[in-house]
């Protein structure tokens, strides 16, 4: 199970379920593929709330994440499993094997 | 030797160790990612693309995940994670697995502070409310609102909010389930 449920020694851990992190592997982000995130507070680029119930919270790191997955034919190696608290799913660090190919134009650009 | 690292969506049953492989010479195995004209019907995936090229944009958080279940011509037919069966371009990405996480909706925060951690402010309930701030505020006692409809007045919980003329209709096979 990926869910830890706690034993009610405070009111505030009597309702506590929370992800257990047994699968997560380190605990530090890749720093390269970090980037600051601000927070917004509902507010808009003028200023004004727009989306009522957001704001305060933990400050946060944006891991940048390769939606694209346009590295084709290269094998990459699973190095780990991580936390990003900006989703809900889990993240995991890949080594791609030749440094080279990346900046070759990728065959999916032309696809257009 | 040079390294390149990238951060990807971790499906489930990814572990350290195992390789992963994009484009057209990759396999229908977890992690991978290819264009839906190159995978077996039924297979389960994530992270797809909406248009070619963009990106994966569907099917991302934790848990969820869409089943190619047919085929017709320029586009292979998608059963959404809301129920929803869609036609998709089939040159577009997907990554094959299901997102990780997938006892993400049996958390609960336990106290509200939690929330707070999250950025999420209290919310104000409709019927607490006056009939100038919302359409299902006001009344004598604890009186009911009406149907559950939003501050601006749009119907909410069970009612249809789509517009009637959108673009995407003609990709949209069968709406989806409540």
């Amino acid at each position: 199970m990926a869910i830890k449920k706690f034993n009610p020694i405070t009111p505030g851990q009597r309702f506590l379920i929370a992800p257990d992190h047994s699968n997560i592997t380190t605990n530090e982000p890749e720093k390269a593929l970090t980037e600051r995130i601000n927070r917004k507070g509902g507010r808009n680029n003028s200023g004004k709330m727009t989306m009522r119930y957001i704001g305060g919270g933990h400050r946060k790191l944006y891991r940048i994440i390769d939606f694209k997955r346009n590295k084709d034919g290269v094998p990459g190696k699973v190095a780990t499993i991580e936390y990003d608290p900006n989703r809900t799913a889990r993240i995991a660090l890949v080594h791609y094997a030749d440094g080279e190919k990346i900046y070759s134009c990728s065959n999916r650009i032309d696809s257009w | 030797m040079l390294m390149v690292k990238r951060y990807i969506l971790a499906p489930t049953g990814l572990t350290v160790g195992k390789t992963i492989l994009s484009g057209d010479k990759a396999t229908p195995e977890v992690g991978n990612a290819m264009m839906l004209k190159d995978m077996p019907l039924g297979t389960i995936v994530h992270n797809i693309e909406l248009r070619p090229g963009q990106g994966g944009k569907m099917a991302r958080s934790a848990g969820s995940y869409a089943q190619l279940t047919a085929r017709d011509g320029k586009y292979a037919i998608l059963k959404m994670p809301s129920g929803e069966t869609r036609m998709m371009l089939s040159t577009c990405v997907a990554t094959i697995g299901s997102v990780s996480n997938s006892d993400h909706n049996k958390e609960s925060a336990g106290k509200a502070g939690r929330n707070r951690w999250k950025g999420r402010r209290p919310r104000v309930r409709g019927v607490a409310m006056n009939p100038v701030d919302h359409p299902m505020g006001g009344g004598e006692g604890r009186a009911s609102g009406g149907h559950p409809r939003s501050r601006k007045g749009l119907l909410a919980k069970g009612k249809k909010t789509r517009k009637l003329k959108n673009q995407s209709n003609k990709h949209i096979i069968e709406r989806r389930k409540k």
